[in-house]
């Protein structure tokens, strides 16, 4: 049998893959929402020993009951520690909602001796995988705040100089900080990877087969469909995942109550005095829709339009600038290879971070920047626009049928004319909907944005909040949600059309 | 004897994912202008012996040389200028649903049009001459302006066929072309295929499910079990012994007229 030769390339890429911790993705995510619900309820339970401290003792509302700060570390492993538990127990939300399930080799339910001790060796596995990810991420943070240091004109020679004493003239302390940045990252990696060889020593297998733990107990993950069991399923109400979901919507209801400070009491109480407001509020004076405000020097109609023409341009624009983005942001576009997936994953990112920052958020940035205006209204939604778009763009290409590309790569297509009658004609009917879509939502952000000085109808309504004048107020807000209803009606009749 | 078309030596293909070996040492030989039919049990290995001959998969080791080109060591331009020749026909037809049949038999021809014009859309004049008469062949000229997806599966699969005409191919991969259909579109498609073979002096590989369909329309007929070669023999030598050593030993023979 002859064997092509393989590339160096190849041949790391290989060594790099056996070198990774094979963590099976869907157990590791299951833990980590898990892990999650555990801590978010500690944090209640934190939240709750604070409050009624507060209320048995009658002390001030800023009183904090003194923990000591190694609690957190013992909270974290405690939480751990009840994940894992929760987990090979029972039947945990992570678990559930992935669908997985324990099961022994002929996918029958465990029985509890092995269960208990794979609870044990699980725990330990995962204990030196949090433990292991913590020494190697540690270094990083420690370099973090080093170029934080830096930037900030600050911190740089703190590290070296608390730690051996004042080194003499400031290139000697520099030396000394790369130096010990590199040694801490070195530690860490060293670490990080003696717990994985210690791992694979003391269970050795095949790369990429069952995890040591299932190996151990002769058990194993599968989904949950796939284990016969006998009888019928429990009800909901008597699973550990279903009285664990009760008790995190019940205590979460609670908690979030206390924090929103939600006071009925006020809202009885206040109401009657702010009677003038109200009556105000649903008489909207329509009188600077066609006549210019004196102060603003403008008409409300001019702010509407303003408004959507903002909107409309951040939308093409976004439009414009998401279209090419979203290719390098689909996986099945550019992750052919090791630059394909740096390329995915920086726009991946950028997509992520550019939606989590809200639009509002952005505008005040880029005001202050570019003074107060609808320019700085229309480019903090662009930005957000072209996240919001490139990553729904990028998920529509994921999401393709693959069998006219392959049928157009087997015809002899180049790269480009597979893109453009495989990939191109299945998508742009799902881009225009989206892009309309966008366009709605853009309308009812840039009249947020008006408020903090992006121009457009919100200019109006913060100018008339500040100034208490009611009638006008509301006149505005009738405006703007008259705006929005049509816009919503008619990008909404469009997507049903096209898509 | 003429040289054969197309040599298969050695061919294995092991996905990464899974340890699967879907194709275990194949070596096989193919004639100008033979219907050669692969049969076999899904996942034995019939697609991906089908696709790493005009290498939409790569196999992890051996030659497949056509008309004495290493197909296997080509690269990018050399490696489109064979696929062009390879005409390719799928299962699940592989059309864009929402451009119209026209536009999906042009996308034929994007092997040996000029590249820029294509890219907006233009196509030379001679090209969408021949798609018509493409269409006119398998007597789609009415519904040249539909979007495919209007179509049923067997007008799907002739625009597929068409397209596949636009290549002038030497040869032809059909990918279980009529799995997907009823019995009595199976046939009329098989029909064209046959009639490309026999007109046009096409070479097919074809893979298929049904032993009937095998036996009328194959030259030959190669069966592949667990990504090995099982049998190779003319159609008429498949009896119910060979039958069963290829299904399994619970197989029933189902007839498709």
């Amino acid at each position: 049998m002859t064997r092509r030769p393989r590339s160096l390339s190849t041949r790391l890429a290989a060594a790099w893959t056996a070198l990774r911790f094979r963590l099976p993705k869907d157990r590791a995510a299951a833990l980590a929402a898990d892990w999650g619900l555990l801590i978010l309820l500690s944090y209640c339970t934190y939240y709750l020993i604070n409050h009624w401290y507060r209320a048995l003792n009658n002390v001030s509302p800023v009183y904090r009951v003194p923990f000591p700060n190694y609690a957190y570390v013992v909270a974290a492993a405690a939480t751990l520690f009840l994940a894992v538990f929760w987990e090979n127990l029972g039947t945990s939300i992570g678990w559930k909602s992935i669908g997985l399930d324990h099961a022994d080799r002929a996918s029958r339910p465990l029985r509890f001796l092995p269960r208990a001790a794979h609870f044990v060796l699980d725990l330990a596995s995962w204990s030196l995988t949090a433990l292991g990810a913590a020494l190697a991420l540690a270094p990083l943070a420690g370099l973090g705040t080093l170029l934080y240091g830096v930037i900030s004109g600050s911190g740089l020679m703190v590290v070296p100089s608390v730690m051996l004493g004042p080194l003499g003239p400031w290139y000697v302390t520099l030396g000394w900080t790369i130096v010990l940045g590199l040694a801490l990252v070195a530690m860490g990696y060293v670490s990080w990877w003696a717990a994985r060889a210690l791992l694979s020593w003391l269970w050795p297998g095949r790369r990429g087969a069952t995890p040591w733990a299932d190996r151990a107990v002769r058990s194993q993950v599968c989904k949950a469909a796939d284990v016969v069991r006998s009888g019928p399923p429990r009800p909901w109400w008597r699973t550990s995942w279903g009285l664990m979901t009760l008790l995190l919507v019940g205590v979460g209801v609670y908690v979030g109550w206390l924090t929103a400070q939600v006071n009925l009491a006020t809202l009885i109480r206040r109401a009657s005095s702010t009677g003038d407001y109200w009556q105000k509020l649903v008489t909207p004076d329509f009188k600077y829709f066609l006549v210019p405000e004196p102060d603003l020097h403008d008409t409300m109609l001019n702010g509407i339009i303003q408004t959507i023409f903002m909107a409309l341009l951040a939308t093409l624009l976004g439009f414009v600038f998401a279209l090419p983005l979203s290719f390098l942001g689909a996986r099945n576009m550019v992750t052919k290879n090791r630059l394909g997936w740096g390329v995915y994953t920086v726009t991946r990112a950028f997509f992520n971070i550019g939606r989590s920052i809200e639009p509002f958020v952005m505008a005040v940035l880029f005001a202050t920047t570019l003074g107060y205006g609808p320019f700085a209204g229309c480019l903090a939604l662009l930005v957000h626009t072209v996240a919001a778009l490139g990553k729904l763009y990028s998920e529509q290409i994921e999401a393709i049928d693959p069998g006219p590309v392959e049928a157009i790569t087997a015809c002899g297509g180049g790269r480009t004319q597979i893109l453009r009658y495989g990939v191109v004609p299945q998508v742009v009917p799902p881009f225009l909907a989206f892009t309309l879509y966008r366009w709605d939502i853009n309308v009812r952000m840039a009249t947020i944005i008006g408020m903090v000085g992006g121009g457009g109808i919100g200019r109006f309504f913060n100018y008339f909040k500040n100034e208490l004048r009611w009638h006008e107020v509301g006149a505005v807000i009738v405006i703007i949600a008259i705006v929005v209803w049509i816009m919503d009606y008619i990008s909404g009749r469009v997507r049903e059309r096209i898509t | 004897m003429a040289a054969p078309q197309l040599v298969i030596e050695h061919v294995t293909k092991v996905y990464e994912r899974g340890d699967v070996h879907a194709l275990r040492d194949v070596s096989l030989t193919v004639n100008k202008g033979e219907f050669l039919v692969l049969i076999g049990l899904s996942g034995s290995g019939k697609s991906t012996l089908l696709r790493c001959i005009n290498r939409l998969i790569e196999p992890t080791s051996g030659r497949i040389l056509l008309d004495g080109v290493d197909v296997t060591e080509a690269k990018g331009a050399e490696l489109r200028r064979i696929r062009r020749k390879i005409g390719m026909v799928f299962q699940h037809f592989n059309l864009v649903k929402r451009s119209s049949v026209l536009r999906n038999v042009l996308a034929g021809r994007l092997g040996y049009a000029p590249p820029g014009p294509t890219l907006i859309g233009r196509f030379p004049r001679e090209d969408v001459d021949r798609a018509h008469r493409s269409l006119e062949t398998v007597g789609l000229s009415e519904k040249m302006y539909t979007r495919a997806d209007q179509l049923s599966g067997g007008q799907q699969q002739r625009v597929g066929i068409a397209r596949a005409l636009m290549q002038e191919p030497e040869l032809i991969l059909a990918d279980e072309p009529v799995s997907a259909l009823d019995p009595a579109t199976a046939n009329s498609i098989l029909q064209y295929l046959e009639q490309m073979n026999h007109e046009r002096g096409a070479t097919v590989i074809c893979a298929l499910h049904f032993l009937s369909l095998a036996r009328r329309y194959g030259t030959r007929i190669i069966a592949l079990k667990d990504g090995a070669v099982v049998f190779e023999g003319l159609p008429r030598e498949i009896d119910n012994v060979r039958f069963k050593e290829i299904y399994g030993e619970d197989a029933e023979e189902v007839e498709v007229r």
